[in-house]
Formats: structure tokens, sequence, C-alpha cells
């Protein structure tokens, strides 16, 4: 991906777009703050899609923020700053996952002391979507890696199959089949669960 | 077999595109075609088109947040404007410091010394903690009552480290520590998190809340 290409994907949707990649050491304050803003939508998409259930967007958010401010200087490829991002966003999700478990194991051992079965939700910073969309979020976490995230960064708003391209360096052709694909997976998925439950309602249980 | 297959990717393509509103008018006439033959395209169409909207509503939501996570303008701040931070901390902390002490003085009558503090504190019946008067033997008792009467439940493990400074000997660590307490609040003291008229962040009162968010 050249810079043309870069300025290109962007030009399509302004409130999406990387005018100008960073030139690598000598990035300013206000240029931290504006690819920030320019690409902080879909990182949180890119979030959703690896993050496990319990961890909340927001807090992700902020640590992916403070990891670019802290590593932009030690991208060498201006060009690049799209998949670095997302990789970012990725090992920040993960890295919430394996603190997730251990804290989980943890708590185990201390509600073992605890009088009461404390009751388990489900939050991720999301609680007032609707329940089907929290299921079909539930489903879509289910997809192999190279389907879900197309998937869900189709769903941030104006976000083109070429900018998604873009993010997971991948040509526009490749996007749109794994969108398609993708979908029908889900579609199935869903379908199969609601086999699965005659009320068609999944209850909500705590990790 | 491979018709088959082929036939149903392409069905699939026609109808991502149509959703995405990425479909020709080519695409539009083959995807009638499919649905002449077979009406069962509408009800994938509708589905399919019902779980975007979904996932769209999430993600969305999650643009929402996103646009008020700003980048930490102290991580922006340079080497000297840090320190110069640091040391306006300091001084602000300085003048806590300094009405704790009178805080003190108050409720103990006297001045407070480092050695005498313990001893001053039984006096006044403040803190009865047995003979060790270290923070530590303090944070135990304290752990050991609270566990007896079921607010407390534990201590996580992990210890977050705010801050590091070399010192001579040493490293000072600032750090957090977590205790995990359990308390009936009234439902009149029960908010959540949502948006006012103008769509900022707000507490509401919320005396049935459905779901509990939990931060860990």
């Amino acid at each position: 991906m050249d810079e043309r290409t870069t300025a290109e994907a962007g030009s399509e949707n302004p409130g999406l777009s990387v005018v100008k990649p960073p030139s690598a050491g000598a990035i300013g304050a206000d240029e931290i703050r504006r690819i920030w803003c320019e690409n902080r939508r879909w990182i949180a998409a890119i979030l959703l899609a690896y993050k496990p259930r319990e961890a909340d967007v927001e807090d992700l958010l902020q640590v992916v923020a403070v990891a670019v401010v802290r590593k932009i200087g030690e991208l060498r490829d201006p060009a690049a700053l799209r998949p670095w991002l997302r990789t970012v966003a990725i090992n920040a999700a993960r890295a919430s996952g394996r603190d997730v478990s251990r804290t989980r194991k943890h708590l185990r051992l201390v509600r073992e002391q605890a009088p009461r079965e404390p009751q388990e939700y489900s939050c991720d910073g999301l609680a007032e979507c609707g329940d089907e969309a929290r299921r079909l979020m539930d489903l879509a976490r289910t997809l192999p890696e190279g389907y879900r995230e197309p998937l869900l960064l189709q769903c941030v708003r104006g976000m083109s199959y070429r900018q998604i391209g873009a993010v997971l360096d991948l040509p526009e052709t490749t996007i749109e089949t794994r969108i398609a694909r993708g979908r029908r997976m889900l579609r199935e998925l869903a379908l199969r669960e609601t086999a699965a439950t005659p009320t068609g309602i999944t209850q909500q249980t705590g990790a | 077999m491979d018709d088959t297959k082929n036939t149903s990717a392409r069905r699939d393509m026609l109808i991502s595109r149509v959703i995405d509103g990425e479909a020709s008018e080519q695409d539009w006439a083959d995807l009638r075609v499919m649905a002449e033959a077979d009406p069962s395209v509408w009800t994938d169409l509708t589905d399919i088109q019902r779980q975007h909207r979904a996932l769209s509503e999430i993600v969305q939501n999650a643009g929402v947040l996103a646009d008020g996570v700003e980048i930490p303008e102290g991580e922006l701040l340079t080497p000297g404007e840090r320190f110069e931070r640091r040391m306006s901390f300091v001084r602000a902390w300085g003048g806590w410091a300094a009405a704790a002490a009178i805080l003190l003085v108050w409720f103990t009558g006297v001045p407070v010394s480092e050695k005498s503090f313990m001893q001053q504190g039984q006096q006044a019946g403040i803190v009865q903690t047995g003979t060790d008067p270290s923070p530590e033997s303090i944070l135990d008792r304290y752990l050991d009552v609270g566990r007896q009467n079921g607010r407390v439940l534990g201590e996580m493990p992990r210890r977050i480290v705010l801050d590091t400074k070399p010192v001579p000997g040493g490293l000072e660590v600032t750090y957090l520590r977590q205790i995990v307490e359990r308390e009936i609040v009234p439902r009149d003291r029960l908010y959540r998190m949502g948006r006012d008229e103008f769509g900022k962040a707000a507490l509401i009162p919320d005396p049935d809340p459905l779901q509990v968010k939990v931060s860990y």
C-alpha cells in the first residue's frame, strides 16, 4: 500500500481519512491527536472483534490511545499506519483477555469464601444495545478472525471495502468475499442457535 | 456440485452488495432472476439485513464511546513539561498534607509527631490495633474484621504500579491495592451512566437495574 493508495482510500469519507501518514520519528502532538481522532471509530470495531466479553471497550480504547502515543515513533513505514494501529488494538484486546482469565481465577477463590453466589452479568460498555444485537455479537465473536474483522469493520459508518482493505492489508475483492461469507456463516450460526433454544431467546450467562 | 457452490457464493455476494448499497443494475437483475427460481432469496436478504443492522448498532455505539476517548494529554508532554506538572502536583498535595495535619490536631487535641501517632490515636479512641502500629498490621486488621462481618471478600493479588522513581537505596514505587468489598446499596442510591438531553454523559437514577456493570 503506497501513500497514494492510502490517501485515495481515505478520500471517500473525510471522517475516516488519513490525510497524511506521519513521517517516522517526527510526529507532533497535534498530528497524533489528529491520527487518533480519524481512526478511533474503526479501532473500536477491532477491539470488539478481539476483546473478551467482560472487557470494557472504553477502557481498552484508553489503553490503545496511550500505546499509540508511546510507540508511534517506532513506526518505520508511514504507509503502514492503519495495519499498525490494528495490531496495537489487537494486542491490547488480547492482553485484556489474559488479565480477565487471571482475575476470574482469583475471583473464584474469593467467591468461595462469600456466603452467597453472586450473579454474573456480561457488560462490555454496550449495555444499552438490544438483546438481539448482543446475541449476534456473541455469535460473531465465534467466527474465524478472517471473517469476523471485515464483518465488524463493515458496520463502521461509511467504511468502504477499500478502506477495510487498507486496514487489513488485503485486496478489496477479498474483503467483499469475506464479508459475504461471514454474513452467511453468522446467519447459519443464528439459525442453529434458535433451533437449539425453543423460545429463540438465549440466557445471558456470565463467562 | 461446483455449480451449486458457485451459485450459492454468487447469491451471498449479491445479497451482501445490496445490503452495503454497492449493488449495480446488473446485480439487481441477477438477484431477481435468482429469486424467481427460489423465492427464499428474499428471506435471506431480509434476515441478513436485520443482522447487519443489529451488529451495526453495537459497532456504532462503540464508535460513540470512541469519540469520547481522547489521547491522554499527559502522554503528549515533553520531559520538561512532565517534570513541571509533577512539581505542581507535589505542590498541590503539599497543601493537602498541611490540611490533613491540621485535621489530626483537631481530632486528637495535640500536635502529631510521627513517633507518637499511634499512641495518641489509641488514647483518643480512634484506632485499636494492638501493639504493632505499622500500616500493614492496621490493614490486616481491617481485612480480618471486614471478612468477619461480610464486608470484605478478599484482596486482588495484583498491585497496579502508578509511578516509580529512583531514590537513594532503591526505587520508590507508588501502587494501587485492590480490595473486594460488598455492600447493600439502597435503591435510591443506584445510578447508571446514561446521556442527558444534550447527549452528554450523565448519571441517571436507576432504582431497578437489569444489568450491573462489572469492570473486571
